[in-house]
């Protein structure tokens, strides 16, 4: 029974170790590459810990398995005697509070470039992009009208959409994001960025897509029912392709229901 | 045959043999529970066969429903012996369907493991299926899993996968849909109840948003719509994200759940509910010098007995309007476009909201009207009872209040064009009525200044204020002799058939 | 430990009072009574929450269904309510499921189980008092964990399948009634319960605290104490200052339900078509009001079973402690960090970034004595001399999955990884390693530990065996693959995470998951029976069948009423196994009076531990 239990304590650890290992190959891993330079930074910090991590966890387990391997030996020795030991409690408390705080603050200026206001991209802040207001199930989104500046309040001529975020993409956006009735949370998992939607609150948010594609958009807290329903994209587009796509959204928005005989431009009289 | 019966998978059972998982239902409407039991039991029956249940749909191809599947007829009529492929030929539309979802980029066929199903629409075999494992095009040949016998003869008709469309759309409505919207679609699924307003029950056939005239079904494109936009100001959300593939399947399912529904309620309403409900069926046994037991129940067999007939004669003319809804000229096409948003033409269109919306939808907008508090009347009601709440109640019978305009939020759509619709057309289904005989200049006024109420500015209203008293030194000149405001469903159901 | 002392059990059986069948009877009868015994209380709560822990097995059991075949007839409940819509449960009923899931397991089982059960139960007898200070007090805390059992179980009944905010009920969801449909009565129980719940665990630590202040026995110092008692202590405090906030907390969330304040609802928002609210109020508040109390009750239901498999590892190893003081110090210290990093929770939430900082360095800090703590168990097995018994395999597993918990929690303490995986089943891993992993793991090894001296037989070792090997099993192969999961980016609460498509190939391990869970589930059917039965069939020991040094086993088993036939005094700590003071047994009970040594002691390395 001894090897077996302790072949057992020993096992799970190395079945553990074996999962993460292919978990990226078994694409268990990362929804895909970090879409922005942010997330590139998150993931960075996220293996930094893994690494850690991990070497503590085959050291403890390793050393575990060998401590049980020896205390259960079926001689007739007495245990060993001994209260503790001053010199390995102080190695152990500084050792492990020595890489705790370099972790902690390794940490701090990825944070603060995310989130300190002071950090923020100042172009992106000076024009957010669209607001979006989540709502139970769905994700609403204002965009203001092409060359005019996005305001709290809505205005006449703002665009909308639903479920869909047009973003141009390798540079900083900022959206506003708000809740129109309870606690939401704005998730892009390739981006890595999450911001709850706070009732009452108007919270800035910015991100980057590096490259134009599509990513996921989900909400994150607990928001009713229907949850797991708030299903929608961000499109990152190429520049030129942005302001297009506004345009387009622009006109979509004005349709009379007359077909534009002569071409799209004066569907608007 | 008058009905294809087309069985479809089953849900897979996972894991737990010992739990057999019940089954979905196929609700009647309340109106046909109160039937006499002997005339119930016919009409679940009859619409168990038309239509069947949520795991073994029927396809009744009269509808004017999408069902999926690859119709083809048979080529050849060699007749000897047992015989394991098959000479066929697809209509070209066919053919590309069927070549888009299984061959490669060389034109190779494969199949899903088990097999393609074919079914037989007539000749000996007709309503039985049977296994395909693989198509040659150079010959035009399906090869069967196993041999036929009898052959059946040339141009004998077939579907490749029947009710392909139908199966997909309820697996989907099920995930998606269902749980607001009921696996019947009578709107009242699980959570259905803690909603406000409460989910659409499709039964009568009828849908508020449309882009159609006022007395037409809704279209396709007009359900797509909704299911991909959503209603703000509802729980119905978004599901933009849906493949197209995956709203078509889920339109046609829904459509076909709002025919299914129609149907019943039509027949159970003109021809059964009057002499063979249960009350109806008492009163006539029990009043003095009325029939006997025997009459009745003669009557009753008869009236069984002519229930095809009914389900026949019903689903023709309600196939025939809602295939009429996606025909090109049931759409509202303004006959002018959309006047310039200008102050003076909010004005103007202040003058029309002022005279024709306000008793709903009040004077600034806000949907408090005069109506909402007067009117109590029940126009669904042939007795022309009141309802027990006054305000203003839709076809469904649940209390509707006119949209608070001053919110910005539009069910329907915020386009211009939306708004024209249901001015143009009205909303049937909650009784809005259609202001089809209006100018269409005159409506557009109107959409513009509905447009604007929530951002109204204090020039605006000064504007607004002049006209006003203008317009009423005009009347003390002239004391008008229109009278005062149209009850909301005067003109509800005016047919829109002038041309734009 | 029988083989190392065949006779410990057959001498002491002789000092144990012949009665017998009677006896077991008044103890049954006396578990249905309103006692004021605290040994019949702890087996009242004990009783109660094991059932509790198969109410909440099974609610765990409909999640994890419910994410392996989403929206297939779910067995037993689809039949019973869903039936016409073919088996397939409602969203809003799975988030009742989850909701209830984590409150029956949070507040009806493990916090009653670790303080009111074995604290009831060890404090007096550990300490050498006859009771504890405020019987009448001891007795209400348990019986008032009944009205809060039935409003959770009214709660199911108050609309739409019960209480839909998840445990941690966020306004404005919890708030408002029209925002998670079908909560209205649901919500208001489950608050009043909740309230229940905090009273009753209120009336027992202020009775701890008393006690173990006021009735040690002559010559139990605090630095005497077993670790199970400084546990139980540190928890008292944590709950007497945290619990009131909560409490506070939740009044004025049923204030806003109930008579219209807006504590916790801003004004304007529009809610299943209702009038807009009127509010004023801050949603943030109520999350820093519930994490206040809510990280510390982290501890709450972590630090006893640490205190508990110190004391049963210790004398598993044959061994003293592995640092005593390091071992008080560092409960110490994560039961005052554990006061200010409630903000971890909130990083996302959009509280000033700056304070993110702050909770950040604070959260992995906290890190460090749960690090000692481990190094400290470890250097306690290093050398000793175990048998893989039940108990052994318990502690052991106590260790090894409450080290994943530990690490896990260092990514989400770090602010940046955070914010990815905040919210998704990488949390939902963390936290059930802690709880699930270690507490639960801790309460079975203690529950192995004393069951022989609550009733005087010790539990089925086979039984006991198997129970380990499938729980263990089970629980990993549930629970690891959570952080597969979180790091694919699954978030929590989601009823059907495959209408994402980048999440649909996840199925299959969920599916997996869900196996494990069931295997899991039905392993502690094999504890239940266990238990149970070995109350009539279990082998009778004596006194102290494990060979352990504390003052409870010197007291009969089961222990008459005032525990101790003979007053306890206590000589020295409680670890002294193996010493070389006695040559003939590996342990030396803290109640022998042993002549002061003529040479030096050997051991006197760490004064606080030994005697003197």
């Amino acid at each position: 029974m001894r090897l077996f239990w302790v072949g057992f304590f020993i096992f799970w650890p190395a079945v553990a170790v074996i999962a993460c290992y292919i978990a990226p190959g078994m694409n268990w891993w990362f929804p895909g590459e970090a879409g922005s330079p942010i997330g590139r930074q998150i993931d960075d910090l996220f293996y930094m810990i893994l690494w850690i991590v991990t070497a503590v966890f085959i050291a403890v387990q390793a050393v575990m398995g060998y401590v049980l391997w020896r205390a259960s030996a079926t001689d007739n020795k007495r245990a060993f005697f001994s209260h503790g030991n001053h010199h390995l409690e102080v190695i152990w408390t500084i050792v492990p509070a020595g890489i705790l705080l370099f972790i902690a603050l390794y940490q701090m200026d990825v944070w603060a470039h995310y989130r300190i206001q002071s950090q923020y991209p100042t172009e992106a802040a000076k024009a957010p992009i669209a607001e979006v207001t989540a709502r139970q199930f769905e994700w609403r989104i204002r965009y203001p009208q092409p060359d005019t500046k996005l305001e709290i309040k809505p205005q006449k001529h703002d665009l909308y959409a639903v479920n869909e975020l047009f973003v141009p993409a390798g540079r900083p956006v900022m959206i506003y994001l708000r809740t129109e009735d309870v606690q939401h949370s704005f998730f892009i998992p390739r981006l890595r960025i999450k911001q709850d939607a706070v009732p009452g609150q108007v919270i800035p948010v910015w991100f980057e897509a590096t490259k134009p594609g599509e990513y996921e958009l989900l909400c994150a807290e607990l928001c009713g029912w229907g949850h797991y329903k708030m299903k929608a994209r961000v499109i990152a587009l190429p520049e030129e392709e942005y302001y297009a796509m506004i345009e387009k959204l622009e006109q979509a928005q004005s349709f009379d229901g007359v077909p534009a005989e002569a071409d799209d431009s004066n569907a608007d009289e | 045959m008058r009905h294809l019966a087309v069985l479809l998978l089953t849900l897979p059972l996972a894991g737990c043999g010992a739990f057999s998982p019940p089954e979905a239902e196929f609700v009647l409407r309340a109106q046909t529970e109160e039937l006499d039991s002997k005339v119930r039991t016919a009409v679940a029956k009859e619409m168990d066969e038309t239509f069947g249940t949520p795991h073994a749909l029927v396809a009744w191809l009269k509808l004017p429903v999408d069902y999926g599947g690859y119709a083809g007829v048979t080529r050849t009529s060699k007749l000897a012996g047992k015989i394991k492929s098959l000479s066929v030929r697809f209509e070209d539309d066919q053919l590309a369907k069927f070549t888009e979802a299984f061959a490669d980029k060389s034109g190779n066929y494969s199949f899903p493991d088990a097999g393609l199903q074919l079914t037989w629409l007539s000749g000996p075999l007709s309503g039985t299926a049977i296994p395909v494992i693989g198509y040659n095009p150079e010959k035009r040949e399906l090869a069967l899993d196993e041999a036929i016998e009898p052959h059946p003869p040339a141009d004998t008709p077939f579907v490749l996968q029947a009710g392909e469309t139908l199966k997909y759309g309820r697996r989907l409505y099920m995930t998606h849909c269902m749980h607001c919207h009921g696996a019947s679609g009578d709107g009242a699924g699980p959570t259905a109840k803690y909603l406000n307003p409460l989910p659409r029950d499709y039964r009568l056939g009828q849908f508020k948003f449309k882009s159609t005239r006022t007395d037409q079904k809704t279209s396709r494109e007009d359900l797509k719509r909704i299911i991909l936009n959503g209603i703000p100001g509802t729980y119905m959300p978004s599901f933009l994200l849906l493949k197209e593939d995956e709203s078509h399947a889920i339109v046609e399912y829904i459509r076909w759940l709002g025919m299914r529904g129609e149907l019943e309620n039509s027949v159970v309403i003109n021809e059964l509910r009057l002499d063979f409900s249960k009350d109806a069926i008492k009163q006539r046994s029990s009043e003095e010098g009325s029939e006997t037991s025997d009459e009745i129940n003669e009557s009753v067999s008869e009236v069984i007995g002519q229930l095809p007939e009914f389900f026949d004669s019903y689903g023709d003319d309600m196939a025939e309007l809602w295939a009429a809804a996606d025909e090109e000229d049931s759409l509202i096409v303004p006959a002018v476009a959309r006047i310039e948003d200008s102050l003076e033409s909010r004005v103007r269109g202040r003058r029309f909201f002022l005279e024709k919306c306000a008793t709903c939808h009040g004077h600034t907008g806000r949907g408090d009207g005069q109506m909402t508090i007067d009117f109590q009347k029940n126009t669904e009601d042939p007795a022309g009872g009141l309802y027990p709440i006054p305000g203003l109640h839709d076809i469904w019978g649940h209390q509707v209040k006119p949209r608070n305009l001053m919110q910005g939020v539009f069910r329907g759509g915020r386009r211009p064009i939306d708004l024209y619709y249901r001015l143009y057309g009205g909303i049937t289904a909650s009784k809005m009525p259609a202001f089809n005989t209006a100018e269409p200049e005159l409506l557009w006024d109107t959409v513009n200044y509905v447009l604007h109420i929530p951002y109204e500015t204090p020039a605006d209203k000064a504007a607004y204020k002049t006209e006003d008293d203008k317009y009423e030194a005009e009347l003390k000149a002239a004391p008008p002799t229109a009278e005062g405001a149209t009850p909301p469903t005067g003109e509800a159901t005016t047919t829109g058939n002038e041309t734009p | 430990m029988s083989t190392a002392n065949p006779e410990i059990g057959a001498h002491d059986h002789s000092h144990a009072h012949a009665h017998d069948p009677e006896d077991r009877l008044a103890l049954l009868k006396s578990i249905f009574s309103f006692s004021t015994d605290h040994k019949v209380i702890g087996i009242q709560f004990l009783i109660t929450t094991l059932l509790m822990l198969m109410v909440g097995g099974a609610l765990a059991l409909g999640v994890r269904w419910q994410l392996a075949f989403p929206w297939e007839s779910m067995p037993l409940v689809g039949k019973l309510i869903f039936a016409r819509f073919g088996g397939q449960i409602s969203p809003e009923y799975y988030t009742m499921l989850f909701t209830m899931h984590a409150t029956v397991m949070i507040f009806l089982v493990i916090i009653p189980i670790l303080a009111g059960a074995f604290g009831n139960f060890l404090i007096p007898l550990m300490i050498g008092a006859d009771d504890m200070a405020f019987p009448t007090l001891n007795m209400l805390s348990y019986w008032f964990m009944w009205p809060a059992i039935l409003c959770f179980g009214l709660s199911f009944f108050g609309g739409g399948g019960g209480p839909a905010a998840g445990w941690t009920s966020y306004p404005v969801l919890s708030a408002v009634a029209a925002a998670a449909p079908g909560s209205g009565w649901a919500q208001n129980w489950w608050l009043l319960a909740v309230t229940f719940v905090g009273v009753s665990s209120m009336m027992g630590s202020v009775n701890y605290m008393t006690t173990i202040i006021n009735m040690r026995a002559p010559g139990m110092t605090l630095m005497r104490m077993p670790l199970t008692i400084w546990a139980m202590f540190i928890t008292a405090i944590l709950q007497a200052f945290a619990l009131p906030v909560l409490t506070a907390a939740g009044f004025m969330l049923v204030a806003d339900r109930m008579i219209g304040t807006c504590f916790f609802i801003p004004a304007g928002l529009i809610i299943n078509n209702a009038e807009p609210t009127i509010g004023g109020g801050q949603p943030l508040l109520w999350q820093h009001l519930f994490w206040f109390y809510s990280h510390p009750a982290v501890y709450i239901m972590l630090l006893p079973a640490m205190g508990m498999v110190s004391d049963t590892l210790a004398c598993m190893c044959r061994k003293p402690i592995f640092g005593y003081r390091p071992m008080v110090y560092s409960m110490a210290a994560i039961a005052g960090l554990g006061f200010i990093v409630w903000g971890h929770h909130m990083f996302t939430s959009g509280m000033n970034p700056m304070l993110g900082m702050t909770f950040m360095t604070s959260t992995i800090m906290i890190a460090l004595p749960s690090a000692v703590k481990t190094f400290n168990w470890i250097g306690t097995m290093w050398g000793g001399k175990l048998q893989f018994n039940t108990i052994t395999l318990n502690c052991v597993a106590f260790v090894t999955m409450f080290v994943v918990g530990g690490l896990s929690g260092i990514f989400m303490a770090a602010v940046p990884v955070d914010i990815y995986i905040h919210d998704t089943y990488f949390i939902v891993a963390h936290f059930h390693y802690v709880l699930f992993g270690a507490t639960l793991f801790g309460v079975f090894s203690a529950i192995y530990f004393w069951y022989p001296k609550m009733f005087g037989r010790k539990m089925n070792e086979t039984a006991g065996k198997w129970h380990f090997f499938l729980t263990f099993l089970g629980a990993n192969g549930t629970f690891f693959p959570m952080h597969l999961l979180g790091v694919a980016g699954m978030p929590r609460r989601y009823a059907d995470p495959y209408l994402h498509p980048y999440l649909e190939h996840l199925k299959p391990m969920n599916q997996f998951m869900t196996i494990s869970a069931i295997v899991m589930g039905a392993a502690q059917i094999i504890l239940l029976l266990n238990f149970f039965i070995s109350m009539k069939k279990g082998e009778k020991v004596g006194r102290n069948p494990w060979g352990a040094n504390g003052l409870e086993w010197s007291a009969p088993s089961p222990p008459g009423h005032g525990n101790f036939d003979v007053p306890p005094v206590c000589y020295r700590g409680p670890y002294e196994y193996s010493s070389p003071l006695d040559e003939e047994r590996d342990y030396l009970p803290q109640t022998e009076y042993l002549p002061p040594p003529e040479k030096k002691s050997p051991a006197d390395k760490d004064p606080g531990a030994s005697n003197h």
